[in-house]
């Protein structure tokens, strides 16, 4: 009998062994699946991240934020700065194993800029309005005009929702491309190998990549839904990465040997925006008040300690076009006297929306009401979870919108002022909120954004983006901005090279297993 | 006996039809839009109501009702409006992990229970009696999600045993299938003990003891066999139980079952897939206890079919 139960103990213990030996793969252990792999419909961070591996754009950005050149060579721009002419590279295979020609940059912009697609399907039609036509002027010779000179048009076309697909796969496949892995080609340094929903996402290397080989030969998305599971499993040697975990385990996972913590600044902030078609809160000293009324220490250090940032602007550091207007201290005298001249020496009750999805959604809202108790608010919270909350920000008109102060996140997949500011704080012209969930409107602010849009000298830029955000954060307050959020990942300490850019992605096709 | 198997079958059905109105009227009278979920935060109005257009949502409720139940009737519980793949595939993929999980759940809960039950019956008031009740207690009182993780700390990160995630192979199935099942063990042994205790105290065992017949057989043939009908009961719903409730251990595990795709499907407003669910697991729970019934004929021959 003892030897029995011997046998069986070590025979579990070199079974167990063999499961923390992985080959040459990286398994990725994610919260959430793909919702798609198609990067004109994408919208989250997890299928961007995976449609990144799969999919060039023409021009790329580097892990410092410069761009340079992808899928194309080299490119110019007209005299009247609206046509942009790209030279493509040429030998560049698709998955399937045919060539990339212009002809394919021509359908996969086609696609969006036509009058009947889909917007709501692809998302990235709003973001390229200003295109006007696309014409192939030979194999590998492709311009872009816009209907106005676009000042960030180099940020935009490297933005994965601009990637070039293969224009006779998207014939095909139409609206269900990306959803299966036949109708996932792109020229990426890996290619898709298989996708069980919401289990697996395995990516092989692709042998004719037309760039530097992948480092691994394979990637594994997999989705582990329970945070302190992954953190485990990490720990155990069973996945190799964990882009996302729990602030509480920080200390823990940088004092591990078996783990590297690593940090970039990146696009993410998170905010509670205003709702300005309340009666109380379309007062601008209001919104001054509440303002100067956070401790943003609380947040910071107290809620999610060593992963995030003090806020100094509306976009943060890595955006393009950031300025930096300092921490907002708290200033309880400053919000009281706000208060009083907006007529509310005595404060108000009001009230914050909030939802579980955003990471301590719960948590930053009673935050946030106690430090207004200071004040004289009094915020009642309410907790909806997000496919209850998604329908009450959606085209709803001001007569409807409910909520004076709701909790929100932002970011730009373009690293520029444009991305982050115009849409979300400029006037809708329809009356919905559109992407404006707030109703924020300031004439001076839109004229701003808009200026910013057309223009193409960057200092110029700069300094309508400044002027802007200037009144975003702190004339005019949009918003409360409680914290940037770095892109924190942890990985074993059996993984060298890791790079990631400002949006948050990893370069995984780089990171090398000892 | 077939009468009696299809008679149950039959009477099943009314039980199936309510369960299908009820599923179907409160996903659809919770808040939440699927079709917002679906397409996101960017999404255009028009492409939303086009979208609510495609999928049917904009009928009134009975005719998409009506239309549920015949597609239903036609083997067809429609596509997943999150995964876009027929949603029998989906349950078809996940169900197996989920069984696995609840068959595995209810085996170990059934042994240990069953015989932590009989020792306690038998050293009734005694220092294992005690020590067992305790355990049992214990099972019974502790959480399944906070016990897998205790099991992940210990067998994964300290023994290094067993794998943390995912079903890759038998050795993956150890941990979820004992945090699945401990509560159950403290549920059943409890049953036993106060099954094996009334059983023991009747005069036939007694002239068992009386005839000499040997301390297994009393205990084994004479008492268990009698006390098994509650505890068989209790089996029974507690199979439905674990495989209904296997969803945080799915969860914690990184096991792709039914419970998780539940979850995500109520999370996303998926009406096809969390009506075909819960119907799914309403139809098992439902021939689980027309198998105990069954059983019970065999365990008990009082017992008419």
């Amino acid at each position: 009998m003892k030897k029995c139960l011997l046998f069986v103990l070590i025979a579990l213990t070199i079974s167990s062994t063999a499961v923390c030996l992985a080959g040459e793969r990286l398994i990725i252990a994610v919260n959430t699946d793909a919702a798609t792999l198609d990067p004109h419909v994408q919208n989250d961070s997890h299928s961007e991240q995976v449609v990144a591996m799969l999919y060039n754009t023409l021009l790329k950005f580097e892990e410092d934020g410069t761009i340079v050149p992808d899928l194309a060579e080299s490119y110019t721009v007209s005299p009247d700065k609206r046509t942009w002419t790209f030279e493509l590279r040429k030998g560049v295979k698709f998955h399937n194993g045919k060539e990339m020609t212009s002809a394919d940059v021509k359908g996969t912009y086609d696609r969006f800029m036509r009058d009947d697609a889909d917007g709501a399907q692809l998302v990235v039609k709003e973001i390229t309005k200003m295109f006007e036509a696309v014409e192939v002027i030979g194999k590998y010779k492709v311009s872009v005009t816009t209907d106005k000179p676009y000042g960030p048009m180099m940020p935009l076309l490297c933005n994965r929702s601009l990637a070039i697909m293969d224009a006779d796969i998207i014939e095909k496949h139409k609206a269900s491309t990306g959803n299966f892995p036949v109708s996932v080609v792109g020229t990426g340094s890996y290619k898709i190998k298989s996708w069980k929903k919401d289990e697996e996402i395995v990516l092989v290397k692709f042998n004719d990549y037309f760039g530097t080989p992948a480092k691994s030969d394979a990637l594994h998305f997999r989705v582990i839904p329970e945070a302190a599971s992954r953190v485990i499993a990490l720990e155990t040697g069973e996945v190799d990465f964990v882009p996302q975990f729990p602030a509480e385990d920080m200390d823990r996972l940088k004092k591990s040997p078996k783990v590297n913590v690593i940090q970039k600044a990146s696009v993410g902030a998170r905010l509670f925006r205003f709702g300005c078609n309340d009666k109380i809160m379309k007062n601008t000293k209001v919104r001054q008040a509440i303002v100067h009324a956070l401790d943003r220490k609380a947040f910071v250090d107290g809620l999610f300690p060593g992963m995030s940032l003090h806020s100094t602007g509306p976009v943060t550091s890595v955006v393009w076009g950031y300025h930096n207007f300092g921490v907002i201290e708290r200033d309880l005298a400053k919000s009281k006297k706000l208060l009083a001249e907006a007529g509310y020496p005595n404060g108000f009750e009001t009230k914050i929306v909030t939802t579980p999805r955003y990471a301590k959604g719960v948590e930053l809202a009673e935050t946030i009401s106690a430090q207004l108790a200071d004040v004289g608010i009094k915020a009642k919270i309410e907790v909806l979870e997000w496919s209850v909350l998604l329908p009450l920000w959606k085209g709803v008109t001001p007569e409807v919108f409910d909520q004076p102060i709701f909790v929100m996140g932002a970011g730009t997949s373009m690293m520029d002022a444009d991305g982050a500011l115009r849409g979300l704080y400029t006037t809708t012209e329809t009356g919905t909120n559109e992407r404006n969930y707030g109703f924020y409107s300031n004439k001076e602010v839109d004229q701003l954004v808009m200026a910013g849009m057309s223009e193409t000298d960057p200092e110029l830029r700069k300094e309508l983006y400044k002027k802007a955000s200037e009144i975003l954060y702190l004339k005019d307050p949009v918003a409360m901005w409680l914290f940037d959020r770095p892109t924190t990942v942890a990985a074993s300490s059996k993984l060298s090279n890791i790079k990631i850019n400002g949006i948050g992605l990893v370069f995984y096709d780089e990171v090398m297993k000892k | 006996m077939l009468k009696f198997i299809i008679t149950r079958i039959i009477s099943v059905i009314p039980i199936l039809f309510l369960v299908s109105i009820l599923v179907f009227l409160m996903v659809h009278f919770i808040p939440g839009d699927p079709v917002i979920n679906m397409l996101g935060m960017e999404a255009q109005p028009e492409a939303i109501e086009a979208t609510r257009e495609r999928l049917g949502l904009n009928k009134p409720l009975h005719i998409q009702y009506t239309s549920f139940l015949i597609n239903i009737l036609k083997g067809d519980l429609g596509t997943s409006i999150r995964t876009k793949k027929p949603v029998i595939q989906e349950i078809k993929d996940k169900y197996r992990y989920s069984l696995i999980l609840a068959i595995g759940g209810t085996l170990v809960a059934s042994v240990l229970g069953v015989l932590m039950g009989i020792v306690s019956a038998i050293k009734q008031n005694k220092f294992w009696d005690n020590f067992l009740m305790v355990i049992s207690l214990l099972s019974v009182s502790t959480p399944s999600f906070f016990l897998a993780l205790i099991l992940i700390l210990i067998f994964s990160l300290f023994l290094g045993w067993f794998p943390s995630i995912g079903v890759y192979s038998w050795r993956h199935y150890v941990l979820p299938i004992f945090a699945l099942g401990t509560q159950s063990i403290g549920l059943i042994a409890r049953m036993t003990r106060s099954a094996m205790l009334d059983t023991l105290n009747q005069d036939y065992i007694t002239t068992a003891k009386a005839k000499g017949a040997p301390w297994f057989q009393v205990v084994f043939s004479h008492a268990l066999r009698n006390a098994m009908i509650p505890v068989l009961t209790i089996l029974g719903l507690r199979f439905g139980g674990l495989l209904a409730g296997s969803a945080l251990i799915e969860m914690v595990f990184a096991i792709p079952g039914i419970g998780r795709l539940m979850i995500d499907a109520v999370l996303t407003r998926d009406y096809p897939v969390i009506q075909a669910t819960v119907l799914f697991i309403s139809v098992t729970f439902v021939m689980i206890n027309l198998i105990v019934d069954i059983l019970y004929s065999i365990v008990d021959p009082r017992v008419k079919c």
